[in-house]
C-alpha cells in the first residue's frame, strides 16, 4: 500500500504570485518614517518613537481595566485625522461593543469621525479568518466614494477571549490552537504588509503560577502576570506592549504603566499614563520627581528632544556594542 | 577482445582531454574538484568572518559568523534574533579597508519585523564605531568618507518580504539565479525560517521533508553559487498548494516512494514493487512517472507525448518546449 496522500494544505495566499523581486530598504525609509499612527498624545508618541508602525502587528496586553480597549477606541478615532488618513476596522469579541464610550471620546465638533469606524463582531477563530479574508477583498478594492476613506487600521479586541472559551487543555486541542495562531497571525501580517496597515491586537493576561516559562512576566495589581496564549502566540506578534496598573493602598488612586516588552525598533522602557474622560494620555516622568534639579533636567530633555533623533541615540547605546 | 581494449583506451583518452579542458588548474587529487584536508584548513583560516558586533560573541563563534556555513539563531520572542540579523546585514558591508568583507546582504523577512528606521540606526552606530576604531585611517583617506553613509548601507541590502510558505520556497529557489547575477552578496538572512511552516501543515512528515529540502538547498547555495536546474517557473502558475508542494518534492526527488522510505530506514515490507503496474520494477521516483505503464496511459490521456529520454530534466524541458508552456504546466500541475 502506498502511504495516504498528504492532506491538502489550505491556500494561504490568494494573491497572484510572480517572480520574487527584492525591495530596496533605502526607498522604504521615508515611507516607514511617515506611516506611523499617532496615539494622540505627544508623550506617548515620543515613547513609541512616533507612534504605532505600519506593516507590522502590535499587541497590547494587560489585565482587565488596564486600558486596552480605551487605547483601541482612541486609535480608531484618531486614524482619520492622522497622516494615514484612513478608516479603521474594529473587530471585537468581548461583547458588547463599548459604543457609549466611543461616542464620549469623539470630539463634539467632529461627529463625522464615527463614520470612519467600521465595526464587526467576531465569535470564533474560524469566524475571524473568514472576516479577514472578506476584509482583504475590501482592502484590495476600496470603494470610490470620496467620503469613505480606505481602511489602514485593523483593531482586534481581544484575541484571547476567542481562544479561551472553546479549547481544552488536551495536547490535541493545544496543537490545533497554536496552528490557528500562526494562521491568523500570517493573515494579519499579510494584510498589514500588502496594504500598509497598522494592526493592533489586544490580549488578556494569566497569573504566573509556577516558575518562569520564558514568557514575559510583569507585576500588575500586586500579582505576577504574563500575557495569555503562551509562547506560541508571542512568536506571532512583532511588537508587544504591556499595560499594568497598581492601586495605592489607602488612597485608591490608580497608577498605570505602559511597557515595551519587545519591539524590533524600540528598546525596553516604561512610561506612566492616565485615562481621563477625554482619552488616554502619558504622564511626564518629571511630574513624579521630588528632586528639583532632576525636574529641570527632564524639562530640558523635553525641550531639546522633540525629534526622534534623541531617542534613537539612547537606543543605539543599548543594543549596539563595539565591533 | 582486442577491439574492446582499444575502445576502452580511446574512451579514457577522450575523458582525459575533456578533463583537461574543464579543470586543468586543479593541482592534485584524482577527481576534479577534490581538495585535501590541508587545503581546506588553509582555506578556512584565510576566510574572513562577519563580525557580530560583540567581542564575546565573536570569540564564542570563532571570529564571527562564517561564510560557506548555515548558522541558526534561536531564542524566545524579544531575545534579539531580529536585531542580530539586522546587525549582521550591516556588518557584512563594512568596507575591506576597515577590516570588513565589503559584501552585500540578502534579507528574507517572513515575520515583518524588519524596521527600516531601526536598520538606519544600526548603520549609524556601525559607522560611528568604525570612526572610533580607525580615526587615523579616516583622516588619511577622505575618499573613504563617501562610502560611510547610512544610506549606502541601506542601499546594499536586498530585502524580500514573503507572506506564505510557497513564496518562501519560491524565493529560496530564485536565490540561485539572483546570486548568479549579484556575485558580491556575502550573507543571506532568513527571519524566521519556520514561521510559515507552523501553520497549515498537518502532515508533519511532509513538513520535515520540505524543510530539509530547503536547508539542503541553502547549504548548497552557501558552498557555491553554481546554478542548477531552475525551478522557479513552477511557482508562477496558480494552483492549489498541495500540488505545488508535490511538484517541488518531485523535482527534488523527495517524494514518499517506497525506495525513499527504504532510504530513510522505514520498514516497507518485502514487496518493493510498484503497486500500479504488475511488472517487477521497484517503486521509485523515476519509474513512477515515466516507464510505469499506468502513468503512460495517464499522460497520453491528457495529450502529452513523452519522449524516451532517460534523463528527467531533458525530458521535461523537451515537453515544455513542444507544448505551450502554460498549457503544459497546467496539465502537469
Amino acid at each position: 500500500m502506498r502511504p495516504p496522500a498528504p492532506k491538502p494544505p489550505l491556500a494561504t495566499s490568494t494573491y497572484n504570485q510572480q517572480e520574487p523581486r527584492p525591495e530596496k530598504p533605502l526607498l522604504l525609509l521615508a515611507s516607514s518614517r511617515a506611516a506611523k499612527l499617532s496615539l494622540g498624545c505627544p508623550l506617548l508618541d515620543r515613547f513609541l518613537s512616533g507612534g504605532l508602525p505600519a506593516a507590522s502587528v502590535t499587541e497590547i496586553a494587560g489585565e482587565s481595566a488596564a486600558g486596552k480597549t480605551q487605547l483601541c477606541l482612541q486609535l480608531a478615532l484618531l486614524a482619520p485625522l492622522s497622516p494615514l488618513s484612513s478608516s479603521s476596522l474594529f473587530l471585537y469579541s468581548d461583547l458588547p461593543f463599548p459604543l457609549r464610550r466611543l461616542r464620549l471620546l469623539a470630539p463634539k465638533s467632529r461627529p463625522d469621525l464615527l463614520d470612519h469606524v467600521l465595526v464587526a463582531a467576531v465569535h470564533s477563530p474560524s469566524d475571524l479568518l473568514s472576516l479577514l479574508s472578506r476584509a482583504q477583498h475590501h482592502l484590495a478594492h476600496p470603494s470610490r466614494s470620496p467620503n469613505r476613506l480606505p481602511i489602514r487600521l485593523i483593531l482586534l479586541d481581544s484575541i484571547a477571549s476567542l481562544f479561551r472559551s472553546d479549547f481544552d487543555a488536551s495536547p490535541a486541542d493545544l496543537k490545533r490552537r497554536s496552528g490557528l495562531f500562526f494562521k491568523i497571525s500570517a493573515k494579519l501580517k499579510e494584510l498589514a504588509y500588502r496594504h500598509q496597515c497598522v494592526v493592533v491586537v489586544t490580549n488578556q493576561v494569566v497569573d504566573v503560577v509556577e516558575g518562569n516559562t520564558g514568557n514575559t512576566v510583569a507585576w500588575s495589581s500586586g500579582r505576577q502576570v504574563s500575557p495569555a496564549l503562551g509562547l506560541a502566540w508571542a512568536n506571532c506578534v512583532n511588537t508587544r506592549l504591556f499595560l499594568t496598573r497598581e492601586v495605592d493602598g489607602n488612597g485608591g488612586s490608580v497608577k498605570r504603566h505602559m511597557k515595551v516588552v519587545f519591539a524590533p525598533h524600540l528598546p525596553e522602557r516604561t512610561c506612566e499614563f492616565v485615562i481621563r474622560r477625554t482619552g488616554v494620555f502619558g504622564v511626564e516622568p518629571a511630574q513624579r520627581s521630588n528632586n528639583s534639579s532632576e525636574v529641570k533636567a527632564h524639562g530640558y530633555y523635553l525641550e531639546s528632544d522633540r525629534t526622534r533623533k534623541g531617542g534613537s541615540n539612547q537606543h543605539k547605546q543599548c543594543t549596539h556594542t563595539s565591533i | 577482445m582486442n577491439t574492446e581494449i582499444q575502445e576502452a583506451s580511446d574512451i579514457l583518452k577522450v575523458i582525459e582531454s575533456a578533463n583537461k579542458l574543464k579543470g586543468a588548474e586543479e593541482p592534485s587529487g584524482v577527481l576534479r574538484g577534490a581538495q585535501n584536508a590541508w587545503d581546506l584548513l588553509s582555506d578556512e583560516q584565510s576566510q574572513k568572518h562577519i563580525t557580530t558586533g560583540s567581542g564575546d560573541l565573536n570569540s564564542i563563534l570563532g571570529g564571527g559568523i562564517h561564510c560557506k556555513e548555515v548558522t541558526e539563531i534561536g531564542g524566545v520572542p524579544g531575545v534579539g534574533k531580529t536585531q542580530l540579523g539586522i546587525q549582521l546585514a550591516i556588518n557584512v558591508q563594512i568596507p575591506v579597508e576597515y577590516g570588513g568583507l565589503g559584501g552585500k546582504a540578502v534579507y528574507i523577512d517572513t515575520e515583518g519585523s524588519f524596521m527600516v528606521e531601526r536598520v538606519y540606526q544600526i548603520a549609524e552606530g556601525c559607522i560611528s564605531d568604525i570612526m572610533e576604531y580607525f580615526p587615523y585611517r579616516h583622516d588619511k583617506a577622505s575618499s573613504g568618507r563617501e562610502h560611510l553613509q547610512p544610506e549606502r548601507f541601506l542601499a546594499d541590502i536586498y530585502y524580500f518580504r514573503v507572506c506564505s510558505y510557497t513564496e518562501q520556497i519560491a524565493v529560496i529557489n530564485y536565490l540561485e539565479k539572483f546570486l548568479g547575477e549579484h556575485k558580491d552578496v556575502r550573507i543571506i538572512i532568513i527571519d524566521s525560517v519556520t514561521f510559515h511552516f507552523r501553520q497549515d501543515f498537518d502532515d508533519l512528515a511532509l513538513r520535515t521533508r520540505v524543510l530539509s529540502g530547503l536547508s539542503l538547498k541553502l547549504m548548497k547555495l552557501s558552498k557555491t553559487y553554481n546554478v542548477a536546474l531552475s525551478l522557479s517557473w513552477i511557482w508562477r502558475y496558480r494552483c492549489s498548494n498541495k500540488l505545488e508542494v508535490f511538484v517541488w518534492l518531485f523535482f527534488n526527488d523527495r517524494l514518499n516512494t517506497k525506495d525513499m522510505q527504504e532510504r530513510r530506514n522505514i520498514f516497507v515490507g518485502d514487496d518493493r514493487f510498484c503497486v500500479l503496474c504488475n511488472i517487477s520494477a521497484s517503486e521509485d521516483h523515476d519509474h513512477l512517472f515515466w516507464p510505469c505503464p499506468f502513468r503512460r496511459s495517464c499522460w497520453s490521456s491528457i495529450g502529452i507525448q513523452l519522449g524516451s529520454h532517460s534523463d528527467l530534466n531533458t525530458l521535461i524541458s523537451g515537453v515544455k518546449d513542444t507544448a505551450s508552456a502554460g498549457l503544459f504546466s497546467e496539465k502537469l500541475l
